[in-house]
């Protein structure tokens, strides 16, 4: 998952990127609105953390411009404004939710999983697809009930295939999606994790549930 | 209550019409009276040096030739009547027009000073008598009476009247249009300016128009430097506290966050600490903020505004799949500030998505009462959920600040007394109660 924080405050943002790093996530972080313009054009993010009192570029503008250009990815909205009349222009502007500061680490990641969720379709933390089902609170996938045991790559792999059901991922998404930017991209690990995860994932009835996609990338299929 | 300024011009200036043209009408009518009965006495003294000029003596007695120098003397009801009597009041002449008349002579006979003329009028005749001690005529006193019947210069004199009257009534009738026309004219900028003003209080307009006369140009602008003075004001305080905001929430957000990672030992002491920091800089704040409320409050529409706030807040609570029914006449209305609605609007309204559990209903009713003191209106604004309810002995806790009343959700329980401080700012009330559900009513009242 890659994740893109917009905080002026050096602090808070070194914290945040600090915390959502240790659970696994690939965070960007920007100090401005102008510079969480520049990520927001450059990178495909599964969703954004914004202060609204920034330098150079609002926060409310920067989500106006961001949804304006199409980038629908879920934007929590972080900020000390407690006034309803900035959190209902946040979230007229396009904004999926607001937390303000002072601020709980946990909640603002429950929040921001459920908004990833919801993104992909899914209302509960549990996703479910061809017996197979994976818990993004606990971190655990499951077979047919049967606990599978994965690499943290590999659920990240699993998980984000999961979020984007039926659609073809290609490799240099999933990188994106897994690493920071100056991550190699000519390696093969994806094609490692993948494989390693159909092993893993290998049903007796052998329906294939993450497909390869000739020269284009992989699907995760609901419908075997 | 007090008069208008359009009345009491109006009732100043009919008053003062009245008494002008009181005044006129009978000065004119007085002065026409008179000239009238000049030129009566004017007449009748020509008859009487007339009838001087042709008489001749005869011993002590004077004699009159048949024919007289007014041919009216002669005819018989002619309306012109003379006599001559001598020093005892007898009559030693009386013209022909006299002998056939009812004129009684003597019933009105006193005595004038020789070289005197005395006018006066008696029923329907003026009447002029001269007195003439007679040289030629052993130096006897002889008294001329000329006599004339005064309808025809009382007709001159009603003619008159009746013009007047047409006139001084034609002359009110268009002085009071002209002055209602002259006082709405005049007026029209006061007016104008009430009109303006009123646009500000609603919120419809932001400054008042330029086009004033120079009476009332310095009040309009006077009045615009307040309005701009207070607006102002009010932005810089909330830019002030957003600023302060910001720069204690972010820092307190820091430690608060490196404080539960650490393990200190003092953890909970610290975090307990800093959660009553937290507390006390969120609702002071708030406090602050709903402290400075405009003096300047516009009708804001209640409907369009509560569906703007619940699809706003049903985004952040998407999962949650909420029935929201909003049941307010599209003319209802309260006097809050904007902004400060918001705030009461956006605390309640997140509280019903936060613990209701599938629906909310939102109720906006006008109450009109009756007291002592006349007709009363108040919008009364409810909104049910269909949580778990606040129990009774919960209630006002949660009316007062810090207080939270669940731990459903974390909160910090401060926003029904930021709703309850800033509705007291308006002379409104915040009630709970509970609904059929169990789950909590919020009901709201706002002064109308």
């Amino acid at each position: 998952m890659r994740i893109l924080i917009v905080e002026d405050e050096h602090n808070l943002s070194q914290q945040l990127v600090r915390h959502m790093t240790d659970t696994g996530l690939v965070v960007d972080a920007a100090q401005d609105g102008e510079e969480g313009l520049y990520y927001g054009r450059e990178y495909d993010y599964d969703a954004a953390v914004i202060d609204l009192g920034l330098p150079k570029l609002n926060g409310i503008d920067l989500i106006k411009k961001l949804r304006a250009e199409g980038h629908g990815f879920p934007v929590l909205i972080l900020t000390a404004r407690e006034h309803w009349e900035d959190k209902v222009a946040g979230l007229e502007a396009g904004a999926d939710d607001y937390l303000t500061k002072p601020f709980h680490m946990e909640e603002l990641q429950a929040r921001l999983n459920a908004l990833i969720r919801r993104a992909a379709g899914y209302s509960s933390p549990l996703l479910t697809a061809n017996g197979l089902s994976l818990d993004t609170g606990k971190k655990e996938v499951r077979l047919d009930s049967r606990l599978v045991e994965l690499t943290a790559f590999e659920y990240k792999v699993l998980e984000y295939l999961m979020l984007n059901p039926n659609r073809v991922i290609s490799k240099t998404e999933l990188t994106d999606h897994m690493y920071d930017q100056d991550y190699d991209r000519d390696s093969n690990v994806i094609e490692v994790f993948v494989g390693r995860l159909r092993k893993k994932l290998a049903r007796e009835d052998e329906a294939v549930l993450i497909r390869t996609v000739r020269g284009q990338g992989y699907r995760f299929t609901t419908d075997t | 209550m007090k008069l208008g300024l359009q009345k009491r011009l109006i009732i100043i200036t009919t008053l003062l019409l009245g008494c002008f043209l009181g005044i006129t009408g009978w000065v004119l009518d007085r002065s026409f009276t008179s000239s009238v009965e000049a030129g009566a006495q004017e007449q009748l003294r020509l008859v009487v040096y007339g009838l001087m000029g042709i008489a001749e003596e005869s011993g002590d007695q004077l004699v009159f030739p048949e024919l007289l120098p007014e041919p009216r003397l002669s005819q018989p009801e002619s309306g012109l009547y003379a006599a001559v009597q001598n020093a005892d009041g007898q009559v030693i002449w009386s013209s022909p027009s006299l002998l056939t008349s009812e004129i009684d002579l003597l019933a009105f006979s006193q005595k004038v000073v020789p070289g005197t003329f005395l006018f006066e009028q008696h029923g329907k005749q003026f009447d002029l008598k001269y007195s003439v001690i007679w040289e030629a005529a052993n130096e006897s006193l002889f008294s001329f009476r000329v006599m004339t019947d005064s309808l025809p210069f009382r007709a001159e004199i009603k003619e008159f009247r009746r013009n007047l009257t047409i006139g001084l009534v034609a002359a009110t009738v268009l002085f009071v249009f002209g002055q209602f026309v002259a006082v709405g004219w005049g007026l029209r900028p006061i007016r104008l300016m009430e009109n303006q003003v009123r646009e500000l209080e609603a919120g419809t307009r932001k400054r008042l128009g330029v086009d004033f006369p120079p009476e009332l140009q310095g009040l309009a602008a006077n009045l615009d430097r307040f309005v701009e003075h207070e607006e102002n004001n009010r932005t810089r305080y909330r830019v002030a506290m957003e600023d302060l905001a910001h720069s204690l929430k972010t820092p307190l957000a820091v430690v608060g966050n490196e404080l539960q990672g650490s393990g200190s030992a003092n953890h909970e002491l610290m975090q307990e600490q800093l959660n009553q920091m937290q507390n006390t800089v969120r609702y002071q704040l708030s406090r602050a903020s709903s402290a400075k409320s405009s003096l300047i409050t516009g009708k804001v529409a209640l409907s369009p505004i509560i569906t703007r706030m619940v699809s706003a807040i049903s985004k952040a609570y998407a999962n949650k799949h909420m029935e929201v029914e909003v049941d307010i006449d599209s003319t209802l209305g309260v006097r809050v500030n904007e902004s400060d609605l918001m705030e009461i609007l956006g605390n309640l309204i997140e509280n019903a998505f936060k613990y209701g559990k599938s629906r909310i209903r939102i109720e906006g009713l006008l109450l009109t009462q009756q007291n002592y003191a006349g007709d009363s209106a108040q919008v009364l604004l409810s909104i049910e959920d269909d949580g778990p309810g606040i129990k009774p002995a919960m209630r006002e806790a949660v009316l007062t600040r810090g207080t939270r009343a669940d731990t459903v959700t974390a909160g910090q329980g401060i926003g029904l007394s930021v709703v309850a401080d800033l509705l007291a700012v308006y002379g409104g009330t915040l009630d709970i109660h509970s609904g059929e559900s169990g789950g909590a009513i919020m009901s709201v009242q706002f002064p109308v």
